[in-house]
């Protein structure tokens, strides 16, 4: 299959993740100064990356406080380590990989022990083509509220395992590349698409009501 | 180049990720498409694929107010400056506590330790020089117990080849992807139908965070 994927697929455009970082040498320069004991310039990257991180560990943990307590333990983890960060890869690249381990393991430890965050949906939802399509589906048969719709995904969510679970957020959720995603997690582009393959049939079940 | 028209339905399934994010080059993505508005199978495969993307998608809408993230940085400083006064574990341990009697216990019970300790190494240094004593032939030198004959050294339940590898009385060699070989280790096995496997090299990853590309 990996034949077919060079085969066939054509070059990402742009680069999906990183795109969003205007500046890439002044990631390089900031690090460089951090290196140096410049903690401000720390401070730059804590701000340029903190609600990204969180998003995909949000997604991964459903529950607030244990996205905020893994997102700060990760940027205290990458400062004491950023003297063995030989920029190899980019420093978003290297402290997003820092998150999903440490939200991985966080999560296999949790195991059993799930508790959601559900009061923080954003009002644009209701304007979403995607959400109106689907309560126009759904609504005939019966009442869905939106908080029961995001207590059913999040359960559904919580259900895989904990890979199977990054994989969904960072493709699904957060429209990932399988190759972003391979890097991020250590893995093959195969076993990614193998990964997501099984996690959708598991939430298909799950989630029989609403697909 | 394998042809699409060529493809099995699974092998198309697994396009479709990129069919929908619009990551396949167009002549095959055309392809595809033709396939989907043949086959029954994977049209719904895909359709239902679309609809739990969609549905997932909406969890973008979850998340805290923008405010929430005012505080971060100075939240950041405060755990980096507690983690950094945090003592290490002796330093902990042989903290004196306010109360004298618990710090001089304390304090007694790692002198205590130490006394342990060396004792453990002054008998094993004892054990090891009446060992080359008895070994030297004269049994009643700095040993209590003389054994007319040695004893049986116990059977082992298995042994393992001083190099690691996984090696097998079976007469085919195999090379495993995952860096484990299957090999044969000869005539000298004792017993030759119930094959031995030892592990051979595994592949020590440097654990490291950084990968070679950027997103
Ligand atoms: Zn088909």
């Amino acid at each position: 299959m990996k034949l077919l994927e060079k085969l066939h697929l054509k070059k990402p455009a742009t680069p999906p993740v990183q795109s969003a970082v205007p500046q890439h040498e002044e990631d390089e320069t900031l690090v460089a100064r951090a290196q140096r004991g410049d903690a401000g310039a720390y401070d730059v990257l804590v701000e340029r990356y903190k609600q990204r991180l969180y998003a995909t560990v949000y997604h991964m943990t459903s529950n607030h406080e244990d996205a905020n307590d893994l997102v700060q333990e990760t940027f205290i983890k990458a400062y004491r380590s950023l003297n063995s960060f030989r920029g190899n890869s980019s420093f978003y690249t290297w402290i997003y990989r820092i998150a999903v381990n440490r939200t991985i393991n966080h999560l296999k430890r949790r195991r059993n022990r799930n508790t959601y965050s559900l009061d923080d949906v954003d009002s644009g939802i209701q304007t979403d083509p995607d959400f109106v399509e689907l309560m126009s589906h759904v609504t005939p048969r019966r009442e869905v509220g939106l908080n029961e719709l995001h207590q059913r995904l999040n359960e559904a969510l919580q259900k895989l395992s904990e890979n199977h679970r990054a994989v969904v957020v960072m493709h699904d959720i957060q429209g990932m590349t399988h190759a972003d995603i391979a890097k991020a997690t250590n893995t093959s582009e195969g076993t990614v698409r193998s990964r997501l393959f099984y996690a959708r049939q598991q939430l298909q079940g799950l989630l029989s009501d609403y697909v | 180049m394998k042809l699409v028209t060529e493809m099995k339905c699974d092998e198309i399934q697994f396009l479709l990720d990129d069919l929908a994010r619009d990551r396949l080059a167009e002549p095959v993505a055309k392809q595809v498409r033709l396939h989907l508005a043949d086959c029954t199978d994977c049209r719904v495969v895909h359709q239902r694929g679309m609809r739990l993307q969609r549905l997932l998608a909406l969890k973008r809408h979850e998340q805290p107010v923008p405010q929430y993230f005012d505080g971060f940085l100075n939240e950041f400083h405060r755990r980096l400056a507690a983690a950094d006064a945090q003592p290490s574990f002796w330093q902990k341990f042989l903290r004196t506590p306010d109360m004298p009697l618990v710090g001089s216990w304390r304090m007694g019970l790692a002198g205590a330790c130490g006394v342990a300790l060396t004792m453990g190494l002054l008998w094993m240094g004892l054990r090891s020089s009446n060992d080359a004593l008895t070994a030297s032939g004269d049994p009643h030198i700095g040993s209590l117990v003389v054994y007319a004959e040695p004893p049986p050294a116990p059977a082992p339940l298995f042994t393992l080849p001083v190099e690691t590898g996984i090696a097998s009385t079976a007469p085919s060699i195999d090379t495993l992807a995952g860096g484990l070989r299957l090999a044969s280790t000869g005539a000298a096995r004792p017993e030759p139908s119930q094959p031995r496997y030892v592990l051979d090299r595994i592949p020590i990853t440097p654990a490291s965070y950084e990968v070679r590309a950027d997103f």
